[in-house]
């Protein structure tokens, strides 16, 4: 579909995308208000709203269940930790309950709208002047959503990562559905989708390279991180862009009661986090930081960083909100990162993420609460090579991204809660900005910078239909404007497999559209619950991706360049069907779920054999689009009480890929493909994690992964032009063979400074030394098996010995020895 | 790149590798040709013989009973057949010792008849600049290098674009023929889009005619010392055979260890001979090279100063 030509201009575009969005939310209002009449009835009613906090330190509390017992109804609050409910007048029990904090009963005579905000304490932490319970939750029961990962960054701290230091991403991929390719392998795999189809969110805006140093940490910094949620299926109608997944990752907003400052000594960086009221209960911030230091360290002993080498990332983590009124709140969030490795003053590699987040909070009255966010997000790298200023090269990519998100929640009644909202995003591309110096002259070569526009429509409500049944469901209407200015071009029609030439060449004025593209994307979800401890749930999604992770490489890598769809390169889409039975065991101490999936996809993307993927100005040229499909099983077991808890997850998954011209076996007219396995397709994969407090002050934590060995191409045959003996898989197979499996066992141990000085008073601070071993049993898990002749050279008339090669990222155990502290 | 990965490989010091033996699968051998030719007044060999399997080093088993020319498409006239011998080599001998095979500029048809099935390949002659000279670079004690010093050979790519060039060169009579010494050019510079034309070749090209090796310690060995010789080729190569090398050095030099995160899978190379069976693959190359050369004695008079 393209959007009328009197689209173009420049100024034009924003107005009308405005006036868009204008109308669009006059007919948003307008169905708000039918369904307001469609909801309401005779009967008079007050609402009763308000925040949940944590009573220590004013956070928020995202997810807290808002319970009327009278009714058996409530609410959960939102990311926000805010709550609405509406109910006829008259006498009720409200309990406010949130996991592992003590609950809270208030009685309330309501005969006009209240407003109750809740501070809850954590378990243990007794407050002696409100009426507390402690009962575990039923959410993984009661709740609608399903192929849902909740982590609370409590669970978080608690599991042994690489190096001693707390992952997030690392964590996640504890839990089902989840995986990685492997060590120093940047991102993760959920439910057959690649690294690219996962939107991952921190405070809304996305990251588009989640890690560190390769794939070793991520760059969110678990000082400053409140809240990881993880949906593999189910998707909320407010979500979209990707595929596959979203990681929606909440930041802190800061201790508005008092100063805080946590930090740590690591391994291998370390962390520092402040955090306070700016004004008391009103408005707060928080700031964290990190630098790894083993450049510093290693001076004294290399002199390998004297003529400007480093090796080092950092990044800071920081927000600050204020309260500006009972109605309104605003929130400003940032992220600034950088990973640096230069290997003199001259030559190097360095990459890193920014985003800024600003969210503004309204409450239009009691029922009605909205959120307006801002965002801004960049990514980019550079390389520099080159001897002297005479002879080098420069290189820079970068991908900017702007979005408006305004979305609005109507609390109905008890049983409806209603979300609608839009967005509008604006992209720049820039693939590469290189400068080449030869003896001095200059040569320049940019590849053009490519714009784009996505834009998002949606609205979700979530249901209570009866006792037993809930509901959920919603449609997002996305859409994407590939713009000008610039070049775009017309492909050949070829065998499949082999790289398209531009037969034409056209040019866009700026802002003129190129190719837009639009796509309904229906979401639903339900919740039956059986018996009190036991539902069925099952969900459907459908999602549209409009700009492509570009990566050939065995692993994402941070030099993978993302691209807009185009006239040429298709958005990619996807529907996932999702079922599963949940049973929580002895007073919810034990969670149980199993969950089936089937996805398929279109316009999945993968690059003829020899593409050029950097600096290639016809980079679609060299691009394939197929099929996709995967299917699997879910296990999880948790036990969430108690000195001993943890959980065991097995996730049985299949993910293939049919691409004409990739697998296409002896048809080598048509080179139709033929279904192969995805390069992050593993059938087996099982975790355990396992928590034990051997007494107050110590615990033991461990985990175990297991994963089916990861497919790769072997050759078959080899042959020789002049010198060189070339590889050659003559049955023209994909992914033919596995390497061997992974698994690994890691274990900590975390010892908590006393509570209590030698005086017998209670210490200000709190410290606490964890001591990790990864990869316990030293095990040489493989990352990719190659064929090469080996690096030795060979006499002209000797002949070349070809042969396999295993490597491991990681081939040894790596203890280490973290210190963390708080006052 | 290469220094990159070493960096980040001493400072982790904890990928490894090890060979593996590790069965292939079954699959059937593919007919295989290497027809990479010189424009000079020496006899030109093509071989023809059928793949071996990948890890069997032996002499792969040649095919007999083949009839092989190679025609000017513009001079039928100019024509020059090729004649069978030992284990599927075919050679053209020069009938005088100064007939040249081809001419700059030519177009040359390859055909092949093998039992009936044809297998045909075009290619061009290209021209060659010449070599201007070889110096030295000097190259100070660092954390990765002791003191070396670098070859570097001038030359300036042709006017027009889409020359392109592979560069061998010998160290003391032993040519580098490791995968990772392919070096190749498009114009002056790595590819296309480098837009180099008519450029001396970029530092990284006029420098890879060095060889790159390693001590334990990881430290660079210094590649030349006085006294040592170089002789550098320059040979002009099709723009598919450019193509074509780029795609043998990406699937043969295989860095290992640290860089297997930014290696691309296995994928097979498009070969420029095709079979008038649509259903047979075949394997091999096709190329007709023009020549220039240097060779020159390392001594101290030849290090050059480049300010910094």
């Amino acid at each position: 579909m393209k959007i009328g030509t009197s689209l173009v201009g420049v100024i034009s575009i924003p107005t009308v995308l405005t006036q868009k969005l204008r109308t669009n939310l006059k007919r948003y209002i307008t169905l708000l208000t039918v369904l307001a009449c469609l909801f309401s009835n005779a009967q008079e009613k007050f609402t009763i709203n308000g925040y949940v906090k944590d009573a220590a330190n004013g956070e928020a509390l995202i997810g807290a269940t808002v319970l009327v017992k009278e009714i058996n109804g409530g609410n959960i609050t939102n990311v926000y930790g805010f709550y609405s409910i509406t109910v006829p007048p008259g006498d009720y029990t409200i309990e406010y309950r949130y996991i592992g904090f003590l609950a809270q009963t208030q009685q309330i005579t309501l005969s006009s709208n209240q407003r109750i905000d809740v501070e809850l304490a954590e378990e243990g932490v007794q407050l002696a002047e409100v009426v507390v319970t402690a009962e575990p939750e039923d959410e993984n029961v009661s709740s609608v959503e399903m192929s849902v990962s909740k982590m609370d960054i409590k669970t978080i701290n608690k599991i042994p990562s690489f190096l001693g230091e707390v992952d997030v991403i690392k964590s996640i991929q504890l839990l089902p559905g989840v995986t990685s390719v492997g060590e120093g392998a940047s991102g993760f795999n959920v439910r057959g989708g690649s690294v690219g189809q996962n939107l991952v969110l921190l405070d809304e805006a996305p990251v588009y390279n989640s890690s560190h140093m390769l794939g070793f940490f991520s760059v969110f910094n678990p000082d400053a991180v409140k809240d990881v949620k993880l949906y593999k299926g189910g998707i909320p109608a407010r979500f979209g862009g990707r595929l596959s997944s979203v990681l929606d990752i909440r930041m802190k907003e800061g201790n508005n009661k008092k100063y805080e400052v946590n930090g740590g000594i690591g391994t291998i960086f370390s962390r520092l986090a402040i955090e306070g009221p700016i004004k008391k209960e009103k408005a707060s911030f928080i700031i964290a930081g990190r630098r790894s230091y083993i450049d510093i360290l290693a001076r004294p002993f290399t002199n390998a960083f004297d003529n400007g080498a480093g090796l080092y990332f950092y990044d800071l983590t920081t927000k600050a909100n204020y309260n500006i009124s009972d109605k309104d709140r605003i929130y400003l969030s940032g992220y600034f990162g950088r990973d640096v490795f230069n290997f003199d003053d001259r030559q190097g590699i360095n990459w890193g993420s920014k985003t800024a987040t600003f969210r503004w909070n309204h409450l239009f009255n009691d029922r009605i609460f909205s959120n307006l966010t801002f965002y801004l997000s960049d990514y980019d790298y550079e390389l520099a090579f080159g001897e002297n200023d005479r002879d080098k090269f420069e290189w820079t990519s970068n991908i900017t991204t702007y979005d408006i998100k305004p979305e609005l929640t109507y609390f109905i009644n008890t049983k409806n809660e209603l979300t609608f909202g839009g967005e509008a995003l604006l992209y720049r591309f820039a693939p590469a900005d290189a400068l080449g110096f030869s003896d001095g002259e200059i040569v320049e070569f940019n590849l053009p910078h490519k714009r784009a526009a996505e834009y998002g429509l949606y609205v979700g409500n979530q249901q209570t239909v009866s006792e037993k049944l809930t509901l959920q469901y919603g449609a997002r209407l996305s859409g994407f404007t590939y713009l000008g200015p610039g070049s775009f071009y017309t492909f050949n029609d070829t065998i499949p497999g082999l790289r398209r030439s531009a037969v034409d060449v056209q040019r866009a004025d700026k802002w003129e559209p190129i190719e837009s593209y639009w796509n309904l994307e229906p979401r639903f979800s339900a919740k039956y619950q059986l018996t009190p401890t036991s539902s069925v749930k099952a969900s459907f999604n459908r999602t549209a991706q409009y700009i492509h992770l570009v990566s050939n490489t065995t692993a994402s890598n941070p030099l993978d360049i993302w691209t807009p769809s185009t006239n040429n390169i298709k958005p990619q889409t996807g529907i996932q069907w999702a079922a599963g039975y949940f049973r929580n065991f002895r007073d919810n101490d034990y969670e149980f779920s199993v969950e089936a999936y089937y996805k398929r996809s279109q316009n999945q993307i993968d690059y003829i054999d020899g593409a050029e993927l950097f600096i290639n100005e016809l980079i679609e040229g060299d691009v394939l689009a197929g099929d996709g499909r995967a299917y699997g099983m879910e296990i999880f077991l948790k036990k969430n009480e108690g000195r001993f808890n943890g959980w065991l997850s097995y996730t049985l998954g299949r993910t293939e890929l049919k691409i004409d011209g990739i697998n296409f076996l002896d048809d080598l007219q048509n080179r139709e493909g033929n279904w192969y396995p995805a390069r992050y397709d593993q059938l087996h994969n099982f975790k355990v994690a396992g928590f034990y407090e051997i007494n107050n002050r110590i615990s033991l934590s461990a985990n175990f992964t297991y994963l089916t060995g990861t497919p790769t191409t072997f050759p078959t045959h080899r042959y020789q032009i002049e010198y060189l003996t070339i590889p050659e898989n003559s049955a023209n197979t994909r992914n033919n063979l596995r390497i061997p499996d992974y698994h690994r066992l890691d274990l900590s141990l975390t010892i908590l400074g006393k509570a209590i000085n030698k005086r017998g008073k209670v210490r200000k601070n709190r410290d606490t030394l964890v001591i990790t071993v990864y990869n316990v049993y030293n095990r040489k898990n493989p990352f990719s098996i190659y064929f090469s002749q080996g690096d030795d050279r060979f006499a002209m008339d000797e002949a070349v010995v070809t042969r396999a090669n295993q490597v491991s990222i990681l081939g040894a155990f790596v203890p280490s020895v973290t210190y963390n502290f708080k006052f | 790149m290469k220094n990159f990965i070493k960096l980040f490989v001493i400072l982790l010091v904890v990928a490894c590798e090890q060979e593996i033996t590790t069965g292939l699968p079954e699959s059937e051998p593919l007919v295989a040709f290497d027809a990479w030719l010189y424009h000079s007044a020496t006899p030109q060999t093509i071989d023809i013989y059928t793949t071996n399997t990948y890890f069997d080093s032996s002499e792969p088993v040649g095919i007999g009973g083949a009839t092989v020319s190679i025609t000017n498409v513009d001079d039928p006239a100019e024509s020059y057949s090729f004649v069978e011998g030992a284990n599927g080599q075919y050679t053209w001998t020069p009938a005088t010792p100064t007939e040249t095979f081809g001419i700059i500029g030519g177009v040359y048809s390859l055909i092949i008849n093998i039992d009936g099935t044809t297998y045909e390949s075009l290619t061009d002659l290209s021209p060659v600049p010449s070599i201007d000279s070889i110096y030295w670079r000097f190259d100070e004690e660092d954390a990765f290098t002791d003191d070396s010093y670098f070859a570097n050979f001038w030359a300036r790519d042709l006017e027009g674009k889409g020359d392109t060039y592979w560069i061998k060169s010998w160290k003391n009579g032993e040519l580098l023929n490791k995968p990772d010494e392919i070096n190749i050019a498009y114009d002056a510079a790595f590819s296309e889009d480098g837009d180099a034309d008519g450029l001396f070749f970029i530092q990284p090209i006029r420098e890879l005619i060095n060889p790159f090796e390693f001590d334990d310690q990881d430290v660079l060995i210094n590649p030349f010392e006085p006294g040592d010789s170089i002789f550098v080729e320059l040979n002009s190569i099709s723009q598919d055979a450019f193509f074509f090398l780029q795609q043998v050095q990406i699937q043969t030099a295989r860095e290992g260890g640290f860089g297997e995160l930014f290696a691309v899978p296995l994928a097979n190379i498009q070969s420029n001979i095709f079979s008038d069976n649509p259903n047979e693959k075949v394997v091999g190359f096709f190329n007709i090279s023009a020549t220039s050369s240097l060779g020159k004695l390392f001594t101290e008079d030849d290090i050059r100063i480049i300010e910094e």
